[in-house]
């Protein structure tokens, strides 16, 4: 597998990650 | 190709459920109310920023299973790029909780909790240490060994660290239970990082190897010629590696990954050739014959595919030329009658590892060799300079470029120019195989 798509695949997930991190504040806020 | 996407959705699913599992914990059978929305967000990023650095030990263990698919050098690359990724987290956690509210300042007072401030700033410490360290490594001029040595104890001190921070704060860990999969979540990962330390060492113990002969080649290069001591040896693949500790007993901060060049049908003889670059290295020529050694693997997936015989393309630089050489002695000792281009790349002339046994291969297969030096002699006549792309094209085959599979194995940057000059080309991603070994 290549490298960049390595990276490209890491950063998706900690995008991910992150709008969960996001829904997470949110919805505990509601 | 589809399979290495179902691989992908796969691990890929499960990593981001353990990444998010943190915070579905968190607000399951919570009652309190919600405390704005950064600060939310702040406890957010450490909790899932915790979470991540626990897996990275799951990333390193090199299970076999997890790791076929994709390659240990797919997988660490993945374990760097977590790991910088994780340090954003972690870094931005305290900093938007100050932000969102300055209350959060106390936890690095030292008036109000003096150990508390002295393990979060030691942890703080850890991750800007563990960061700097793997990027810059050869900036610092650290050996390889002590990297592997402070890498492992700070990450077991962060962790250790953030644990206790998350068990102390508690807010999202109460009732206990949630405590005790906290614990136990990362009571596995430091399981882990003992398994891969201590109880592999432990079960290759009784697998030692005898250096038999240390062979000088051209180009500060040397092939170590190791002899099963009282076992079966080990059955490999050709292109797989395997990490080798010299030494009287495995336990040692030495372990080296280095492609077999061999391909012996006695699984109890070994061949690595080695180029001399680091500062173990250095040391090769030096060792003594009949010293003892032990060989952890073999891992990789830098190999050929059972289920394919067409023709194949190696594009090597330098020792990246050792686990094709072991796929072409293979072949070779397969009568195979399959088309192979091998494109070779060399600083000179004189520096090329296996000269003439590729020559008398290519009298004995359909086997092209390209040399490319660097810098020639003046009696030289063949390419010249570094890999392009137009290089590329005055010898791949011209059409049907997808029915090759292709091999690049050797410094970096010209495995970057490989890989998007076949990418280019045209030729799918699932056709080309690459093997990095260079991860600090």
């Amino acid at each position: 597998m290549q490298h960049l798509y390595t990276r490209r695949l890491t950063e998706g997930l900690a995008l991910l990650a992150a709008a969960g991190m996001l829904i997470f504040a949110w919805w505990r806020n509601w | 190709m589809p399979r290495l996407f179902k691989y992908i959705i796969f691990w890929g699913g499960i990593y981001l459920s353990a990444l998010v599992m943190p915070l579905l914990f968190a607000a399951w059978a919570h009652t309190g109310e919600g405390r704005g929305f950064w600060v939310e967000f702040g406890v957010a990023l450490g909790l899932v920023g915790l979470a991540m650095l626990a897996l990275q030990f799951a990333l390193t263990a090199r299970f076999r299973k997890a790791t076929l698919p994709f390659g240990v050098d797919s997988i660490l690359q993945f374990h760097r790029q977590a790991g910088i990724i994780a340090f954003f987290f972690i870094f931005a956690h305290p900093i938007i909780l100050i932000l969102a509210d300055r209350r959060y300042l106390e936890f690095f007072d030292p008036r109000v909790n003096a150990p508390r401030t002295i393990f979060l700033i030691v942890a703080m410490l850890c991750l800007l240490i563990l960061i700097v360290l793997s990027i810059w490594r050869e900036k610092f001029r650290l050996s390889y060994e002590w990297w592997r040595f402070t890498h492992g104890v700070a990450a077991v001190l962060l962790v250790g660290i953030g644990l206790a921070h998350a068990l102390q704060v508690g807010h999202y860990l109460e009732p206990t239970w949630k405590k005790a999969i906290w614990i136990a979540f990362t009571g596995v990962a430091f399981y882990l990082i003992g398994f891969l330390r201590l109880i592999k060492p432990l079960r290759i113990w009784r697998r030692p190897w005898r250096i038999a002969e240390v062979r000088n080649e051209p180009g500060d290069v040397w092939t170590l010629v190791l002899d099963a001591e009282g076992h079966a040896g080990m059955k490999h693949d050709p292109g797989q590696f395997v990490w080798i500790t010299v030494k009287k007993i495995p336990f040692a901060l030495q372990q080296h990954p280095f492609s077999i060049a061999s391909c012996s049908p006695d699984p109890r003889r070994l061949e690595l050739t080695i180029k001399e670059l680091g500062d173990w290295t250095s040391k090769l020529g030096q060792i003594p014959p009949g010293s003892r050694a032990f060989l952890e693997g073999p891992y990789g997936t830098f190999t050929l595919d059972e289920n394919f015989d067409g023709g194949l393309v190696f594009i090597v630089g330098g020792i990246g030329v050792t686990p094709c050489m072991s796929m072409l002695r293979a072949l070779r000792n397969a009568n195979s009658r399959r088309k192979m281009l091998l494109i070779y790349g060399n600083k000179t002339h004189d520096a090329i590892v296996f000269n003439d046994e590729l020559e008398a291969m290519q009298r004995e297969m359909d086997l092209t060799v390209v040399h490319v030096v660097e810098t020639p002699s003046d009696d030289w006549h063949g390419e010249t300079g570094f890999l392009t792309g137009e290089l590329l094209d005055r010898y791949l085959p011209g059409d049907q470029r997808e029915d090759y599979h292709y091999y690049i194995c050797g410094p970096d940057p010209m495995m970057d120019v490989a890989e998007n000059a076949l990418m280019d080309r045209g030729v799918p991603l699932w056709n080309i195989y690459i093997e990095r070994f260079k991860m600090v």
